[in-house]
């Protein structure tokens, strides 16, 4: 691999899905939803890459496209340089072999059936690595670093809290030592102190592995906790893309300005005297997104030119990317902003 | 800007708290799912009692041969020379359930009919259940074309009144004891079909099934730990049940005369036999009657038990 080839390279990513369902769905009607719509991103190795939204905005659509689980209508993915459209199902396989998933729902990700000792060491199984005895040491080694005890290698999922089984759900995808984990939303079931902990593990993790994360969340707050780069995503488009510090200290884009000032600061004076951005409406269909910019329904600042022309998604800063035609730092103008 | 909401403070002051040992005993070792299923079913007194009334039907039908006419008197006897003495007997020690017009012996003729009501109950079931898997499957997995064929003729068949839907297709193919496996078998399958692929279509969409995806799997084992594990006990529990219904509809065919042939008993032709005389030797009909609501009733109870058991969420309740 080259010095700078990114560890995976996202390129004018789209995802539409047709509207309804059965054999006929998509034959007469030409309606699709469009759950991505033209996302271009990079990580590099080691890496943690932040995806926030509100739901149904996208966020876990990119994911599933980018590891093949849906495969994307239009645009490339490149892992480690290579295009994952066109490999081969056996280069498919050992590409799955770097990349990870860790799911969103710790209760629905692990199968009932199985203990998490099998579910722990399925990917060596399916890879064909070790033997027996070395996969259950390696399972044995794992729990530990999770913070679970190897004793319990032979219990089933539903004996173990949520917090718990979201370990097991990062056991198994660390036992191959992959380069890149997606995790969509790894936290968002669990509870606040509990998400601390997951997010502590995956730091940690991070640091003794070396793996890149893309990390889908909703929780701007987790989000920060964790990650190098954050890109702010709205209705299957990309808002706004810089590293943390500068997305949180001087956000351009109005919904990221809307968004940060959602995060509630447990401060009652500082709360109190905040200015809030709040939001008008619900957001759109995307089986009818608005007509140039996306977000000029709701947005504060739009005017006619918003409705009319798409934003290009312009490099504002070094590094700091936007997708507004009147992208400006923090705050915006205060007649705009309801208490 | 600043966003004080420090994770990490947090994480200390909960990390004590959270995360408490699953269970107090540490000492259970590697356990089986069917293993920890067959104890749970154990804690169940009415699957227990339906599981030993039910290896006591099967037990006595099937060493019929070694004991009944011995001891009882064949159940096809008719001897003419002590058919008037013998007919229609109240219950005593020699014939428990008394003797009928011929003068056969109604506990023998029960016990011969067990083995028709248990062959057909399992055969025809065996039949529902393959066909059903089969086509179940087709559906949830082709989905698209497949599913709506495959469901919409489910439709058709539970559209008909199934009893009389029988009935047809014996007037068919003619009466006898192969026909009613065959009319019972076939005409099982779409509730089966359908228990079966609602459960491989919400086994299917689940996360692990996905995750399974992620990590490379490949169909077959998707398939094998994935998606059969998962599915497969609505299929047994099912089919626990329905072998009750299948004896049933059995009985209801043999008494009206398009099942078993006489003289060979069935639970039905009995019952068939001892209604014309209901008001005056009542056991003719009582006694064929009970073997029926005992043995359909001990298989729902079991179904029932085995539905409970099978559900890995209920722990160790």
């Amino acid at each position: 691999m080259a010095e700078n080839t990114p560890l995976l390279k996202v390129e004018h990513l789209y995802k539409e899905f047709p509207t309804g369902s059965g054999f006929l769905a998509g034959k007469f009607s030409k309606k699709v939803v469009s759950a991505v719509n033209d996302i271009s991103f990079e990580i590099h190795a080691g890496e943690t890459f932040g995806l926030v939204g509100e739901s149904g905005c996208g966020k876990s659509t990119t994911g599933r496209a980018i590891m093949h689980l849906d495969p994307p209508t239009s645009g490339k993915v490149y892992f480690e340089g290579r295009d994952v459209s066109k490999m081969s199902k056996k280069e498919l396989k050992d590409m799955r072999r770097e990349m990870q998933f860790i799911f969103q729902d710790p209760y629905a990700s692990l199968n009932p059936r199985m203990t998490i000792g099998e579910i722990i060491s399925e990917p060596m199984v399916i890879h064909g690595i070790g033997t027996p005895e070395e996969r259950i040491e390696r399972v044995r080694e794992l729990l530990d670093v999770v913070g679970l005890n190897p004793e319990h290698i032979n219990r089933y999922p539903h004996e173990f809290s949520g917090g718990q089984r979201q370990r097991v759900g990062i056991a198994r995808s660390f036992i191959l030592r992959p380069k890149l984990i997606i995790c969509d939303e790894p936290v968002s079931a669990l509870d606040v102190s509990i998400q601390a902990q997951v997010l502590n593990l995956l730091k940690d993790l991070q640091k003794q592995y070396g793996t890149a994360y893309l990390f889908i969340a909703h929780d701007l707050s987790v989000v920060q906790h964790i990650s190098d780069r954050v890109a702010v995503m709205y209705l299957g488009k990309m808002v706004e893309l810089s590293d943390w510090k500068r997305l949180y200290a001087q956000p351009n884009h109005p919904y990221t300005q809307s968004l940060l000032s959602a995060v509630p600061i447990p401060d009652p004076d500082v709360q109190k005297s905040r200015k809030r951005i709040i939001l008008a409406g619900d957001p759109p269909s995307p089986i009818d997104p608005p007509t140039g910019c996306r977000f000029h329904t709701r947005c504060p600042i739009a005017q006619t030119r918003c409705s009319e022309e798409t934003p290009e998604f312009r490099e504002v800063e070094n590094g700091h990317f936007c997708a507004c035609h009147f992208a400006q730092p923090f705050p915006i103008k205060e007649t705009h902003i309801d208490l | 800007m600043q966003y004080p909401l420090d994770l990490d403070t947090r994480a200390d002051e909960c990390a004590a708290a959270a995360e408490a040992p699953v269970n107090a005993e540490d000492s259970n070792p590697s356990r089986t799912l069917w293993g920890d299923a067959f104890k749970r079913l154990k804690k169940n007194r009415l699957a227990i009692f339906a599981i030993i009334w039910i290896l006591f039907v099967v037990v006595v039908a099937a060493t019929a041969d070694l004991w009944v006419p011995q001891v009882l008197g064949a159940p096809n006897a008719s001897d003419t020379a002590t058919m008037v003495m013998n007919s229609r007997l109240a219950p005593s020690l020699q014939h428990p359930f008394g003797t009928d017009t011929l003068g056969r012996d109604v506990l023998s003729r029960v016990i011969y009919g067990a083995r028709i009501s248990l062959t057909v109950g399992i055969v025809a079931t065996g039949i529902s259940t393959i066909i059903g898997l089969v086509l179940g499957a087709i559906a949830a997995y082709y989905g698209g074309l497949w599913d709506t064929i495959i469901m919409r003729l489910a439709d058709i068949f539970l559209a008909f009144p199934y009893t009389l839907f029988v009935i047809a297709m014996i007037a068919v193919i003619g009466n006898g004891i192969q026909n009613v496996f065959i009319a019972i078998g076939i005409l099982g399958w779409p509730s089966i079909a359908r228990v079966f692929r609602s459960a491989i279509l919400s086994v299917k969409e689940s996360d692990y099934v996905d995750a399974a995806r992620s990590m490379g799997a490949s169909d077959v084992r998707i398939i094998a730990r994935h998606i059969f594990p998962n599915s497969v006990a609505s299929i047994v529990v099912y089919a626990t049940m329905n072998i009750g219904g299948a004896i049933l509809t059995e009985s209801a065919l043999s008494f009206l005369g398009l099942g078993v042939i006489p003289p060979d008993p069935s639970w039905g032709t009995l019952i068939q036999e001892g209604q014309k005389f209901l008001q005056t030797e009542p056991w003719l009909m009582i006694m064929p009657g009970l073997a029926i609501l005992t043995t359909v009733l001990a298989f729902t109870l079991l179904g029932d038990g085995l539905r409970d058991a099978l559900d890995v969420k209920m722990k160790d309740a």
